[in-house]
Protein backbone atom coordinates (compact mmCIF):
# COMPACT_ATOMS: atom_id res chain seq x y z
CA UNK A 1 0.00 0.00 0.00
CA UNK A 2 1.54 3.18 -0.81
CA UNK A 3 1.00 6.19 1.76
CA UNK A 4 -0.45 9.18 1.11
CA UNK A 5 -2.36 8.25 -1.14
CA UNK A 6 -6.38 10.19 -1.40
CA UNK A 7 -9.17 10.05 -3.83
CA UNK A 8 -10.84 13.39 -3.62
CA UNK A 9 -14.25 13.60 -4.22
CA UNK A 10 -15.58 17.09 -4.79
CA UNK A 11 -19.10 18.60 -5.66
CA UNK A 12 -20.00 22.41 -5.66
CA UNK A 13 -20.86 22.20 -2.50
CA UNK A 14 -18.52 20.16 -0.60
CA UNK A 15 -14.73 18.15 -0.64
CA UNK A 16 -14.32 14.39 0.89
CA UNK A 17 -10.79 13.17 1.24
CA UNK A 18 -10.25 9.38 1.65
CA UNK A 19 -6.79 7.79 2.20
CA UNK A 20 -6.15 4.46 0.51
CA UNK A 21 -6.38 2.69 3.32
CA UNK A 22 -9.21 4.08 4.76
CA UNK A 23 -11.74 2.58 2.34
CA UNK A 24 -12.59 -1.11 3.05
CA UNK A 25 -15.12 -0.81 0.47
CA UNK A 26 -17.66 1.17 -1.77
CA UNK A 27 -21.19 -0.13 -2.39
CA UNK A 28 -22.84 0.98 -5.73
CA UNK A 29 -26.70 2.11 -5.89
CA UNK A 30 -27.04 3.21 -9.41
CA UNK A 31 -25.67 6.91 -9.39
CA UNK A 32 -24.84 6.74 -5.98
CA UNK A 33 -22.28 4.92 -4.40
CA UNK A 34 -21.73 4.31 -0.06
CA UNK A 35 -18.09 4.67 0.62
CA UNK A 36 -17.42 2.16 4.04
CA UNK A 37 -14.73 3.65 5.68
CA UNK A 38 -12.16 1.62 8.35
CA UNK A 39 -13.64 4.17 10.99
CA UNK A 40 -17.26 3.15 10.81
CA UNK A 41 -18.04 5.70 9.03
CA UNK A 42 -20.47 6.14 5.60
CA UNK A 43 -20.52 8.58 3.11
CA UNK A 44 -22.93 8.17 0.19
CA UNK A 45 -21.38 10.02 -3.18
CA UNK A 46 -23.04 11.29 -6.44
CA UNK A 47 -21.05 9.01 -8.04
CA UNK A 48 -21.32 5.68 -9.44
CA UNK A 49 -19.41 2.96 -9.15
CA UNK A 50 -17.51 2.94 -12.56
CA UNK A 51 -16.88 6.36 -11.56
CA UNK A 52 -15.76 5.99 -8.35
CA UNK A 53 -13.35 2.89 -10.04
CA UNK A 54 -11.64 5.40 -12.31
CA UNK A 55 -11.10 7.96 -9.81
CA UNK A 56 -9.33 5.50 -7.98
CA UNK A 57 -6.95 4.19 -10.66
CA UNK A 58 -6.10 7.98 -11.79
CA UNK A 59 -6.04 9.79 -7.86
CA UNK A 60 -3.98 6.15 -6.31
CA UNK A 61 -2.12 4.72 -8.82
CA UNK A 62 0.25 3.07 -6.30
CA UNK A 63 -2.06 1.71 -4.24
CA UNK A 64 -5.02 0.69 -6.43
CA UNK A 65 -3.74 -2.79 -6.97
CA UNK A 66 -4.90 -3.17 -3.62
CA UNK A 67 -8.80 -2.73 -4.56
CA UNK A 68 -10.85 -5.42 -6.33
CA UNK A 69 -14.56 -4.57 -8.49
CA UNK A 70 -16.76 -7.13 -7.86
CA UNK A 71 -19.66 -6.98 -10.51
CA UNK A 72 -21.26 -4.50 -11.12
CA UNK A 73 -21.63 -3.66 -7.27
CA UNK A 74 -18.63 -3.83 -5.12
CA UNK A 75 -15.28 -2.10 -4.80
CA UNK A 76 -13.83 -3.84 -2.22
CA UNK A 77 -10.39 -3.09 -0.28
CA UNK A 78 -8.02 -6.71 -0.63
CA UNK A 79 -6.22 -5.97 2.94
CA UNK A 80 -9.80 -6.23 4.66
CA UNK A 81 -10.92 -9.29 2.53
CA UNK A 82 -11.48 -11.85 5.74
CA UNK A 83 -13.91 -14.64 4.53
CA UNK A 84 -14.92 -15.82 0.99
CA UNK A 85 -17.50 -18.26 0.58
CA UNK A 86 -18.03 -18.72 -3.18
CA UNK A 87 -20.65 -21.46 -2.40
CA UNK A 88 -22.81 -19.24 -0.16
CA UNK A 89 -21.97 -16.42 -2.07
CA UNK A 90 -20.65 -14.79 0.62
CA UNK A 91 -17.93 -12.00 1.36
CA UNK A 92 -16.60 -11.12 4.90
CA UNK A 93 -14.97 -8.24 5.36
CA UNK A 94 -12.70 -6.86 8.13
CA UNK A 95 -11.74 -2.72 9.04
CA UNK A 96 -8.44 -2.47 10.70
CA UNK A 97 -10.43 -1.95 14.01
CA UNK A 98 -12.49 -5.45 14.00
CA UNK A 99 -15.53 -4.64 12.67
CA UNK A 100 -17.17 -6.91 10.24
CA UNK A 101 -19.33 -6.13 7.15
CA UNK A 102 -20.67 -9.58 5.39
CA UNK A 103 -21.63 -9.09 1.59
CA UNK A 104 -22.85 -11.09 -1.29
CA UNK A 105 -21.87 -11.24 -4.09
CA UNK A 106 -22.23 -13.75 -7.15
CA UNK A 107 -21.18 -17.08 -6.83
CA UNK A 108 -18.99 -17.12 -10.01
CA UNK A 109 -17.09 -13.72 -9.03
CA UNK A 110 -16.14 -15.05 -5.60
CA UNK A 111 -14.48 -17.98 -6.89
CA UNK A 112 -12.56 -16.16 -9.03
CA UNK A 113 -11.79 -13.40 -6.12
CA UNK A 114 -10.47 -16.70 -4.43
CA UNK A 115 -8.81 -17.92 -6.88
CA UNK A 116 -6.82 -14.71 -7.36
CA UNK A 117 -6.65 -14.43 -3.12
CA UNK A 118 -5.09 -17.89 -3.49
CA UNK A 119 -2.78 -17.09 -5.88
CA UNK A 120 -1.43 -14.44 -3.65
CA UNK A 121 -2.04 -11.74 -6.39
CA UNK B 1 -13.47 2.00 -18.05
CA UNK B 2 -14.46 -1.60 -19.71
CA UNK B 3 -17.80 -2.69 -18.38
CA UNK B 4 -18.12 -5.30 -15.96
CA UNK B 5 -20.19 -8.34 -15.57
CA UNK B 6 -22.01 -9.51 -11.93
CA UNK B 7 -19.77 -12.76 -12.25
CA UNK B 8 -16.75 -10.86 -13.27
CA UNK B 9 -13.88 -9.35 -11.06
CA UNK B 10 -10.57 -7.09 -11.90
CA UNK B 11 -7.99 -5.72 -9.49
CA UNK B 12 -8.32 -1.51 -10.49
CA UNK B 13 -5.39 -0.44 -12.29
CA UNK B 14 -4.16 -2.87 -13.87
CA UNK B 15 -2.77 -2.69 -17.06
CA UNK B 16 -5.11 -5.57 -18.64
CA UNK B 17 -7.78 -4.54 -16.35
CA UNK B 18 -7.30 -7.83 -14.33
CA UNK B 19 -10.33 -8.92 -15.27
CA UNK B 20 -11.39 -12.58 -14.79
CA UNK B 21 -14.07 -14.42 -14.96
CA UNK B 22 -15.32 -16.90 -12.62
CA UNK B 23 -17.61 -18.40 -15.30
CA UNK B 24 -15.62 -21.27 -17.16
CA UNK B 25 -16.50 -21.81 -21.21
CA UNK B 26 -18.18 -25.80 -19.43
CA UNK B 27 -20.20 -23.64 -17.19
CA UNK B 28 -22.02 -22.34 -20.74
CA UNK B 29 -22.19 -25.53 -22.04
CA UNK B 30 -24.02 -26.51 -19.18
CA UNK B 31 -26.38 -23.85 -18.83
CA UNK B 32 -26.87 -23.76 -23.15
CA UNK B 33 -28.23 -27.73 -22.36
CA UNK B 34 -29.99 -26.43 -19.24
CA UNK B 35 -31.82 -23.68 -21.65
CA UNK B 36 -32.34 -26.35 -24.36
CA UNK B 37 -34.04 -28.67 -21.73
CA UNK B 38 -36.23 -25.75 -20.12
CA UNK B 39 -37.47 -24.70 -23.56
CA UNK B 40 -38.84 -28.39 -24.71
CA UNK B 41 -39.92 -28.96 -21.37
CA UNK B 42 -41.91 -25.51 -21.53
CA UNK B 43 -42.94 -26.25 -25.45
CA UNK B 44 -44.52 -29.47 -24.34
CA UNK B 45 -46.54 -28.66 -21.84
CA UNK B 46 -47.56 -25.44 -23.23
CA UNK B 47 -48.94 -28.24 -26.04
CA UNK B 48 -50.91 -30.35 -23.99
CA UNK B 49 -52.59 -27.52 -22.10
CA UNK B 50 -56.09 -26.63 -23.66
CA UNK B 51 -57.18 -22.96 -23.41
CA UNK B 52 -59.15 -21.49 -20.88
CA UNK B 53 -58.22 -25.02 -18.92
CA UNK B 54 -55.31 -22.60 -17.07
CA UNK B 55 -55.54 -22.82 -12.87
CA UNK B 56 -56.41 -19.19 -11.14
CA UNK B 57 -53.40 -17.77 -10.10
CA UNK B 58 -52.10 -18.32 -6.09
CA UNK B 59 -53.26 -16.12 -4.08
CA UNK B 60 -50.84 -14.01 -2.56
CA UNK B 61 -48.56 -14.92 0.69
CA UNK B 62 -50.87 -14.26 3.92
CA UNK B 63 -48.73 -11.21 5.26
CA UNK B 64 -51.03 -8.37 5.30
CA UNK B 65 -54.16 -7.76 5.11
CA UNK B 66 -54.90 -4.51 2.76
CA UNK B 67 -58.48 -4.31 3.88
CA UNK B 68 -57.73 -4.12 7.83
CA UNK B 69 -58.36 -0.24 8.84
CA UNK B 70 -55.80 1.25 11.01
CA UNK B 71 -56.38 1.52 14.33
CA UNK B 72 -57.26 5.29 14.28
CA UNK B 73 -55.15 7.58 16.61
CA UNK B 74 -54.92 11.12 17.77
CA UNK B 75 -52.10 11.09 19.82
CA UNK B 76 -49.58 9.09 17.50
CA UNK B 77 -48.26 11.40 15.09
CA UNK B 78 -46.84 8.41 13.13
CA UNK B 79 -47.02 4.26 13.33
CA UNK B 80 -43.71 2.00 12.74
CA UNK B 81 -44.00 -1.49 12.29
CA UNK B 82 -41.62 -4.40 11.01
CA UNK B 83 -42.31 -6.87 8.62
CA UNK B 84 -41.20 -9.68 6.84
CA UNK B 85 -42.55 -10.80 3.14
CA UNK B 86 -40.69 -13.51 1.27
CA UNK B 87 -37.71 -13.17 3.36
CA UNK B 88 -37.31 -9.72 3.37
CA UNK B 89 -37.84 -7.57 6.16
CA UNK B 90 -39.28 -4.52 5.69
CA UNK B 91 -39.81 -1.17 8.00
CA UNK B 92 -43.58 0.62 7.36
CA UNK B 93 -43.81 4.23 8.06
CA UNK B 94 -47.40 4.83 8.51
CA UNK B 95 -49.10 8.07 8.71
CA UNK B 96 -52.30 7.22 10.61
CA UNK B 97 -55.22 8.26 8.38
CA UNK B 98 -56.26 7.39 4.95
CA UNK B 99 -56.21 9.64 1.98
CA UNK B 100 -57.12 12.55 1.43
CA UNK B 101 -57.78 12.82 5.24
CA UNK B 102 -53.76 13.08 5.83
CA UNK B 103 -51.38 15.75 7.39
CA UNK B 104 -50.33 18.07 3.91
CA UNK B 105 -47.14 16.33 2.03
CA UNK B 106 -44.74 18.89 -0.24
CA UNK B 107 -41.54 18.04 -2.23
CA UNK B 108 -38.70 20.87 -1.00
CA UNK B 109 -34.96 21.19 -1.96
CA UNK B 110 -32.80 21.05 0.36
CA UNK B 111 -32.98 19.73 4.00
CA UNK B 112 -35.80 19.82 6.24
CA UNK B 113 -36.05 21.92 9.42
CA UNK B 114 -35.35 19.86 12.07
CA UNK B 115 -36.75 22.69 14.54
CA UNK B 116 -40.08 22.64 12.83
CA UNK B 117 -42.47 21.36 15.35
CA UNK B 118 -45.12 20.56 12.82
CA UNK B 119 -42.39 17.61 10.90
CA UNK B 120 -43.88 14.55 10.57
CA UNK B 121 -42.20 12.89 8.14
CA UNK B 122 -39.30 13.33 5.32
CA UNK B 123 -37.43 11.18 3.11
CA UNK B 124 -35.22 12.03 -0.20
CA UNK B 125 -37.28 11.96 -3.19
CA UNK B 126 -35.81 12.40 -6.32
CA UNK B 127 -32.32 10.90 -7.70
CA UNK B 128 -30.20 13.50 -7.85
CA UNK B 129 -27.15 13.48 -10.95
CA UNK B 130 -23.74 12.09 -10.41
CA UNK B 131 -22.65 14.34 -13.15
CA UNK B 132 -23.64 17.53 -13.06
CA UNK B 133 -25.60 17.01 -9.59
CA UNK B 134 -28.56 18.02 -11.36
CA UNK B 135 -32.18 16.60 -10.27
CA UNK B 136 -33.41 13.47 -12.52
CA UNK B 137 -36.47 13.87 -14.20
CA UNK B 138 -39.18 15.88 -14.10
CA UNK B 139 -39.27 17.98 -10.88
CA UNK B 140 -41.97 20.44 -9.87
CA UNK B 141 -41.65 22.66 -6.59
CA UNK B 142 -44.85 24.66 -5.83
CA UNK B 143 -45.65 24.78 -9.48
CA UNK B 144 -42.38 26.14 -10.48
CA UNK B 145 -40.66 23.32 -12.75
CA UNK B 146 -37.28 23.02 -11.75
CA UNK B 147 -35.83 19.99 -14.04
CA UNK B 148 -37.05 18.04 -16.57
CA UNK B 149 -36.96 14.12 -18.00
CA UNK B 150 -38.62 11.27 -19.01
CA UNK B 151 -36.63 8.04 -18.19
CA UNK B 152 -38.34 7.37 -15.04
CA UNK B 153 -41.80 6.81 -15.68
CA UNK B 154 -43.16 6.89 -12.26
CA UNK B 155 -44.36 10.00 -10.78
CA UNK B 156 -45.54 11.09 -7.48
CA UNK B 157 -47.70 14.90 -7.66
CA UNK B 158 -49.01 16.66 -4.68
CA UNK B 159 -51.66 18.59 -5.29
CA UNK B 160 -53.12 21.03 -1.99
CA UNK B 161 -50.52 18.65 0.13
CA UNK B 162 -52.23 15.26 -1.15
CA UNK B 163 -50.26 12.96 -3.15
CA UNK B 164 -51.22 10.99 -5.76
CA UNK B 165 -48.46 8.04 -7.40
CA UNK B 166 -48.48 6.08 -10.74
CA UNK B 167 -46.58 5.83 -14.05
CA UNK B 168 -46.62 8.29 -16.94
CA UNK B 169 -48.17 11.40 -15.29
CA UNK B 170 -48.13 14.06 -18.32
CA UNK B 171 -51.10 15.32 -17.25
CA UNK B 172 -50.73 15.47 -13.61
CA UNK B 173 -47.45 17.00 -14.34
CA UNK B 174 -48.96 19.55 -16.23
CA UNK B 175 -51.92 20.12 -13.71
CA UNK B 176 -49.07 20.98 -10.75
CA UNK B 177 -47.57 23.54 -12.69
CA UNK B 178 -50.78 25.13 -13.25
CA UNK B 179 -52.29 24.75 -9.87
CA UNK B 180 -48.78 25.44 -8.10
CA UNK B 181 -48.18 21.66 -7.33
CA UNK B 182 -45.62 19.14 -6.65
CA UNK B 183 -44.05 16.68 -8.81
CA UNK B 184 -41.03 14.50 -8.75
CA UNK B 185 -39.88 11.62 -10.70
CA UNK B 186 -38.84 7.77 -9.89
CA UNK B 187 -38.65 3.81 -11.08
CA UNK B 188 -41.99 2.60 -10.45
CA UNK B 189 -41.69 -0.66 -8.76
CA UNK B 190 -45.51 -1.92 -8.61
CA UNK B 191 -48.16 -1.24 -10.75
CA UNK B 192 -51.80 -2.47 -10.47
CA UNK B 193 -50.50 -4.77 -7.94
CA UNK B 194 -47.81 -5.81 -10.61
CA UNK B 195 -44.12 -6.09 -9.35
CA UNK B 196 -42.20 -4.06 -12.30
CA UNK B 197 -38.75 -4.39 -10.85
CA UNK B 198 -36.06 -1.62 -13.03
CA UNK B 199 -33.29 -2.48 -14.59
CA UNK B 200 -30.75 -1.18 -12.15
CA UNK B 201 -28.84 -4.20 -10.64
CA UNK B 202 -27.08 -4.77 -7.32
CA UNK B 203 -28.71 -5.06 -4.00
CA UNK B 204 -29.17 -2.14 -1.38
CA UNK B 205 -31.04 -0.79 1.36
CA UNK B 206 -34.51 -0.15 -0.52
CA UNK B 207 -37.17 3.10 -0.02
CA UNK B 208 -40.39 3.11 -1.62
CA UNK B 209 -43.51 5.21 -1.40
CA UNK B 210 -46.64 2.73 -1.60
CA UNK B 211 -50.47 2.85 -1.82
CA UNK B 212 -52.83 0.53 -1.14
CA UNK B 213 -56.37 1.59 -1.50
CA UNK B 214 -56.30 5.17 0.26
CA UNK B 215 -53.47 3.91 2.89
CA UNK B 216 -50.18 5.59 1.51
CA UNK B 217 -47.27 4.89 3.49
CA UNK B 218 -43.18 4.47 3.22
CA UNK B 219 -41.67 1.30 3.26
CA UNK B 220 -37.92 0.59 3.92
CA UNK B 221 -35.91 -2.67 3.40
CA UNK B 222 -34.11 -3.59 6.32
CA UNK B 223 -31.36 -5.15 4.86
CA UNK B 224 -29.40 -4.57 0.92
CA UNK B 225 -32.02 -5.93 -1.62
CA UNK B 226 -31.72 -6.07 -5.23
CA UNK B 227 -35.09 -3.96 -6.85
CA UNK B 228 -36.50 -7.40 -8.19
CA UNK B 229 -36.66 -8.66 -4.65
CA UNK B 230 -38.25 -5.38 -3.03
CA UNK B 231 -40.79 -4.87 -5.59
CA UNK B 232 -41.89 -8.59 -5.31
CA UNK B 233 -41.80 -8.47 -1.57
CA UNK B 234 -44.13 -5.49 -1.84
CA UNK B 235 -46.27 -6.72 -4.29
CA UNK B 236 -46.86 -9.74 -2.28
CA UNK B 237 -47.31 -7.38 0.81
CA UNK B 238 -50.32 -5.86 -1.03
CA UNK B 239 -49.40 -2.96 -2.27
CA UNK B 240 -50.96 -1.28 -5.56
CA UNK B 241 -48.93 0.79 -6.43
CA UNK B 242 -45.44 1.52 -5.54
CA UNK B 243 -42.81 4.07 -6.72
CA UNK B 244 -38.99 4.36 -5.36
CA UNK B 245 -37.29 6.69 -3.46
CA UNK B 246 -34.18 7.74 -2.53
CA UNK B 247 -32.39 4.42 -0.86
CA UNK B 248 -29.40 3.35 0.12
CA UNK B 249 -27.71 5.36 3.58
CA UNK B 250 -29.61 8.19 2.46
CA UNK B 251 -31.75 10.84 5.08
CA UNK B 252 -35.30 9.81 6.04
CA UNK B 253 -36.43 11.63 9.60
CA UNK B 254 -39.63 10.41 11.34
CA UNK B 255 -41.46 12.31 14.36
CA UNK B 256 -42.14 9.18 16.62
CA UNK B 257 -44.08 8.48 20.15
CA UNK B 258 -43.25 11.09 22.41
CA UNK B 259 -42.72 14.09 19.55
CA UNK B 260 -38.93 13.30 19.42
CA UNK B 261 -37.50 13.33 15.72
CA UNK B 262 -35.26 10.34 14.77
CA UNK B 263 -33.42 10.03 11.73
CA UNK B 264 -32.13 7.37 9.83
CA UNK B 265 -28.83 7.42 7.31
CA UNK B 266 -26.77 9.98 6.26
CA UNK B 267 -27.40 13.43 4.94
CA UNK B 268 -26.34 14.11 1.26
CA UNK B 269 -25.10 17.61 0.69
CA UNK B 270 -25.74 18.77 -2.48
CA UNK B 271 -27.86 21.95 -3.60
CA UNK B 272 -30.42 19.34 -4.97
CA UNK B 273 -30.90 17.41 -2.35
CA UNK B 274 -34.50 17.26 -2.48
CA UNK B 275 -37.42 15.78 0.42
CA UNK B 276 -40.77 14.46 0.51
CA UNK B 277 -41.96 15.43 3.48
CA UNK B 278 -45.71 15.13 5.37
CA UNK B 279 -46.05 18.05 8.01
CA UNK B 280 -49.04 18.27 10.36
Amino acid sequence: MVQNEHIVITTSVDLLRVAADELVYAEADGNYTTLVLADGDRRVVTLQLGQLEKLIAQQMPGAAAGFVRIGKSLIVSLNNVRYIHPGKGMLELRNPAGAKYELTASREALRALKEMMERGK
Amino acid sequence: MKEIDDNEIRVIGSADGGRRSGWPWYGWVAVGVVLVVLVAVAATVLLLQTPGNGEAPEPLAETHSASQPLSPSVTRPLTLFDTVVDDVPLTVYSLDCMLPDCPRAGLQVGMPDVEDTSLLLAVMAADVRADNGGIVGDFVVDGRREARGEKKEGYCAIFDGVPVIGRGGEAELKRTMDEGGCFFRQYVLVSDGEAVPPKPKGKNHRRALCVIGHWMFVVASADRESYHDFATALADFGVEDAIALVGSESLLIYRADGGLLHSIGTAMEGENVNFLVWRR
